[in-house]
């Protein structure tokens, strides 16, 4: 599911006084079984970055826009870094998923998606400790996998 | 204060793109959650539809405060929205009024049978913030 474009995914920390930054991410991959890559734009939430270098118990969700099929990963920020080449394809793919589902809703962007699209994007490493399912449904929540 | 809620805030409110709710536990856990409805109920307050969450109570019971990011399917504009958890509601007119909202996005998502509204959080409105200000022509 992970390599899915047509996902909706956030990350998000939490500062000193338990406020919570997040943000829109625009791709994700996993690096070995305990690693993920996820990719968002800084400039949409600008405390996130510090935030989760000081305080990195972090979280990545991700829903499926169409059939809801959610997660949610736990554990802890590792480093943050620039996007490769690869990564900046990884980005476009991604963006390219949300206006194609935004479409399929009825919202047609004209070719101005790119407002959104091109805001520069950065990588975060993140080491997962807990995953939960989170797909709307009595029941939800369950533990999948421990550290 | 003035309404926070502008027209343009309020499109992002009907559930069309799923918004998202973060809360943390006391000793700075995050944990997120999607949302189907942010119901504006007047220019300080803001109701959501409470429909699967347990990670997410347990963190309200003791820290009130949380957020959530709102997005307006036609400009793709986002918002971040601080807010203090006030009233469990499950009863009222406003229950009924999210009930009926919730079953006409459930079928708009093809998803009425999981969709079943368990209560209301109402909410104080402490601050918004624009997150992006939109996509424009």
């Amino acid at each position: 599911m992970l390599e899915l474009t047509h996902t909706f995914g956030w990350l998000i920390g939490v500062d000193e006084k338990l406020e919570s930054h997040l943000c829109r991410t625009c791709g994700v991959k996993k690096i070995g079984n305990e690693h993920l890559i996820i990719l968002f734009t800084p400039s949409l939430a600008e405390q996130l970055l510090e935030t989760i270098q000081k305080h990195p118990k972090i979280v990545f969700t991700v829903v499926d826009a169409y059939t809801f099929e959610s997660y949610q990963f736990k554990g802890e920020y590792v480093e943050n870094r620039p996007l490769n080449s690869e990564e900046e394809n990884m980005k476009l793919r991604f963006m390219q998923g949300i206006e194609s589902v935004l479409f399929d809703m009825g919202f047609d962007y004209h070719g101005h998606f790119n407002q959104y699209a091109d805001l520069e994007g950065w990588a975060v490493k993140m080491k997962v400790e807990e995953i939960y399912e989170q797909t709307p449904k009595p029941g939800t929540g369950k533990k999948l996998t421990v550290k | 204060m003035g309404s926070l809620i502008t027209s343009e805030i309020q499109n992002a409110l009907q559930g069309i793109v799923p918004s998202v709710m973060a809360t943390t536990s006391p000793d700075g856990l995050p944990n997120l959650t999607y949302i189907s409805q942010a119901h504006f109920v007047d220019d300080k307050h803001l109701a959501i539809s409470w429909q699967f969450f347990n990670k997410t109570w347990k963190n309200l019971q003791t820290n009130p405060n949380f957020s959530v990011v709102v997005t307006a399917p036609q400009n793709w504009a986002m918002w971040k929205i601080k807010l203090r958890f006030v009233e469990l509601l499950k009863e009222g007119e406003l229950f009924d009024e999210m009930e009926i909202a919730l079953e006409a996005i459930a079928t708009m998502q093809g998803a009425a049978d999981v969709f079943k509204l368990a209560a209301v959080l109402m909410c104080e409105i402490v601050s918004i913030e624009t997150q992006f200000h939109g996509i424009t022509d």
